[in-house]
């Protein structure tokens, strides 16, 4: 299925969940921060979360600025 | 001598804001924090790139400073009330600096869509702190709307071309009452007394520390100068004189005749 992360277009197994797509991204998950369709979803439940076709997914995290 | 700011419920003793953007090190920002004894501390919200492996610069900021996340990359007032609601959510607490910024040449911010931004965040119980281009009836429309503070520009950001749109700063020191910090531009230590002794409320200095020789030194100078310049306008300063009035006795002087 499709969705979309961080503004991109990438296709994922059915039924991925929020973890396993982490981990196929090789990120350390204690300093991001995901939203899915602009509401952030804790870390405890990105293993019982999972993604649904055209889900819009961001991946933040907080970086240096003025 | 009691003389905190308060800004959301929160007493500070320091007067100086520092951003965390363009330290060469990250290692730099726990020492900066530290010589410069300043109490907030600016940061960004951005997309993960899945192909850099980056640093997790929250490790480097001590728990006892306030983290204020900044609504930059915003271009309209939506886009910066989503980042503060992301922001929020993320656990960096309510405070916020919406910033909004269609101009890439200079950086300027676009005032009407900040009064918009204020407008609903507002409501969220968000405190505010917007960054401004500094005009009396926008401050006033932003300080209706629910704003904490006003941060007007100095000078474009980046630039360490000091405090160019005095005059203006100053009508708002004079006339909104809400604290003004004064945000971008301020270039050396002195620049950042001369706000305060203005009357700003506070300045907020990130370009001329990071960019500096030394900025653990230099972010010591800023912190001693904002305090020095606060010292200076609640003291009183003189008058100034077109002519000069001795400063030693007009009599007895030693003369021959």
């Amino acid at each position: 299925m499709f969705v979309k992360i961080c503004g991109a277009e990438f296709q994922i197994p059915e039924a991925s969940s929020l973890q396993e797509l982490i981990e196929s991204k090789n990120l350390s998950g204690t300093s991001i921060i995901i939203a899915v369709n602009d509401n952030i979803i804790r870390r405890e439940l990105w293993n019982n979360t999972k993604l649904n076709p055209n889900d819009n997914v961001e991946i933040i995290r907080i970086v240096s600025g003025g | 001598m009691d003389d905190k700011l308060e800004i959301g419920g929160i007493q500070l003793n320091s007067r100086l804001f520092v951003g965390t953007g363009k330290f060469s090190d990250y290692h730099l920002i726990p020492e900066v924090i530290r010589a410069s004894k300043t109490q907030v501390v600016t940061v960004a919200l951005r997309r993960v790139d899945f192909d850099i492996k980056e640093e997790n610069m929250l490790e480097y900021l001590p728990k006892n400073v306030i983290v204020m996340p900044n609504t930059s990359g915003a271009r309209n007032s939506a886009e910066a009330v989503r980042i503060a609601r992301i922001a929020r959510e993320a656990g960096c607490g309510n405070w916020i600096k919406v910033e909004v910024i269609n101009d890439q040449k200079y950086l300027l911010p676009d005032n009407f869509e900040t009064i918009k931004a204020i407008e609903i965040l507002a409501k969220e119980g968000f405190v505010i702190l917007p960054y401004m281009s500094p005009d009396l009836e926008a401050a006033k429309r932003m300080a209706n709307a629910g704003a904490a503070a006003i941060m007007p520009l100095g000078a474009p950001i980046g630039t360490n071309r000091g405090i160019r749109t005095k005059e203006l700063i100053q009508i708002l020191i004079s006339e909104i009452n809400l604290p003004i910090i004064v945000d971008a531009g301020i270039g050396r230590p002195s620049e950042a007394a001369e706000a305060m002794e203005m009357g700003a409320a506070a300045v907020l200095v990130n370009t001329a520390i990071a960019t500096a020789d030394n900025p653990v030194l230099i972010a010591e100078a800023f912190g001693q100068a904002v305090e020095a310049g606060r010292k200076a306008y609640l003291a009183g300063p003189g008058a100034t004189r077109q002519f000069a009035s001795a400063s030693s006795p007009l009599t007895g002087f030693l003369r021959n005749g």
